[in-house]
């Protein structure tokens, strides 16, 4: 039998058409988004994580909820816990029902945010290595940090994310494989790329370029030596390329236009 | 010294001599003065100011000077202040750092209160801190700003 790699939650597209409301810089009222674009998609990113080895378990979609989809923000779990997510914007807030009764049936045990903290789960919320860098500022309040360092017992290193277009953490910010870390240097103040600098031997840093990070490509999934992602420029698939990382390249256009791409698509269970 | 105060003065203190008189009297009162903020004005109209603290073993001897000084334009300068805590991982962060540039920035003064460091690498630190500034609205900003930061408002 084949050793699982990974394991996923995610959440099929079938109500995500239109965009109608603006929650993020990306996201214009009134854009079509087609569907049938997104579902194939995101059947892609199924069936590059299961070939990967991966094994993807999936929720039903709700109407009237279309950023279902983006699993990573449903929570951050941590061996069987599951740290709960409390969005900030009331857009999503009905999502937090959904995300807590599929965890609560995988019997992981929840654990709840206060009602006075943002948090927005995977999507601010990194592992690399002994540390949990979580991202603060836009959606997640740093006092959720220090509650779920608590709840966990783990060190959370916290940067600040200061420009609004990358305003999640895993927009600008991939641990990959080996101690690799790719990643946008101007979404962070200088605080937070000191950390980085500190805490990543400077080999394995990859800075990436405005319009690469523009189009999403810190928004990656990581499996082994493989990199999935959208579209990118050919300078970081050859930077990649020479660490050794295969990149799987799919379109995540109309999930971009809601703000998401690979990586907000899916929430890692493992 | 247990009794302090702290007083400003504003104006052409230099050229009028009053800022020397001030710390002249102080100095023969048996008090102690240190200059907190010392600004001259770079143009013929531009005020020049001086805050000063004044520390004294008596609080009689405080009260009369504050008094005698006024006859120089000294007046008690006004102090607002807040205290906080911030607990984390806030050294690995540099929260505490990012905090207390915030208040430098600010041109507020700080005062630590308290202060652990956590030893493991999972332990939390914690620090106490007040804050202190002139100026009301500015205390209102570095709060906002460092309330972003984690720290929590006690006092």
């Amino acid at each position: 039998m084949t050793a699982i790699t990974a394991k996923f939650l995610m959440c099929p597209p079938d109500y995500y058409t239109n965009i109608n409301y603006e929650i993020n810089p990306w996201m214009k009222k009134g854009t079509i988004c087609d569907n049938a674009s997104a579902k194939d998609a995101w059947e892609q990113l199924r069936n590059a994580l299961t070939s990967l080895k991966a094994k993807v378990f999936t929720m039903p979609p709700h109407h009237n909820q279309p950023d279902i989809v983006f699993t990573a923000n449903a929570a951050l779990v941590y061996k069987n816990t599951a740290v709960t997510s409390r969005f900030r914007h009331t857009e999503r807030r009905p999502e937090e029902f959904f995300y807590a009764d599929w965890l609560k049936s995988q019997k992981y045990s929840l654990e709840y945010i206060p009602e006075y903290m943002s948090f927005e789960g995977e999507g601010d919320a990194l592992f690399a290595g002994e540390n949990l860098y979580s991202g603060y500022i836009t959606r997640t309040d740093i006092a959720a940090h220090t509650y779920i360092a608590y709840l966990l017992n783990i060190r959370i290193i916290s940067l600040e994310l200061i420009d609004e277009r990358f305003y999640h953490l895993d927009t600008c910010f991939c641990p990959l494989e080996d101690g690799y870390l790719m990643y946008y240097p101007k979404a962070f103040d200088e605080y937070g790329n000191r950390i980085i600098e500190h805490n990543f031997h400077k080999n394995k840093l990859i800075p990436v370029k405005e319009d690469e990070a523009l189009g999403f490509c810190c928004n990656a999934v990581n499996i082994g030596n493989k990199i999935i992602m959208n579209k990118t420029s050919d300078r970081l698939k050859n930077v990649l390329a020479q660490r050794d990382f295969d990149i799987i390249e799919i379109d995540f256009s109309e999930f971009i236009k809601a703000g998401g791409s690979a990586k907000c698509l899916c929430l890692r269970l493992s | 010294m247990d009794y302090k105060c702290s007083i400003e003065m504003k104006g052409e203190i230099f050229d009028s001599l009053s800022l020397s008189s001030v710390l002249d009297e102080i100095a023969q009162c048996g008090c102690l003065a240190s200059i907190k903020e010392i600004s001259m004005g770079k143009t013929k109209n531009e005020d020049s100011h001086a805050r000063i603290k004044i520390r004294s073993e008596s609080r009689q001897k405080l009260d009369s000077l504050i008094k005698n000084l006024q006859k120089y334009g000294a007046y008690p300068a006004s102090v607002y202040s807040k205290t906080f805590e911030v607990q984390g991982h806030i050294i690995d962060s540099l929260i505490l750092s990012k905090i207390l540039d915030i208040i430098y920035a600010g041109k507020a003064r700080f005062e630590l209160m308290d202060i652990k460091i956590g030893i493991e690498k999972n332990d939390f630190s914690y620090v106490k801190i007040k804050v202190i500034t002139a100026e009301k609205q500015l205390l209102k900003t570095i709060t906002d700003k460092i309330v972003q930061q984690g720290a929590v408002l006690i006092d």
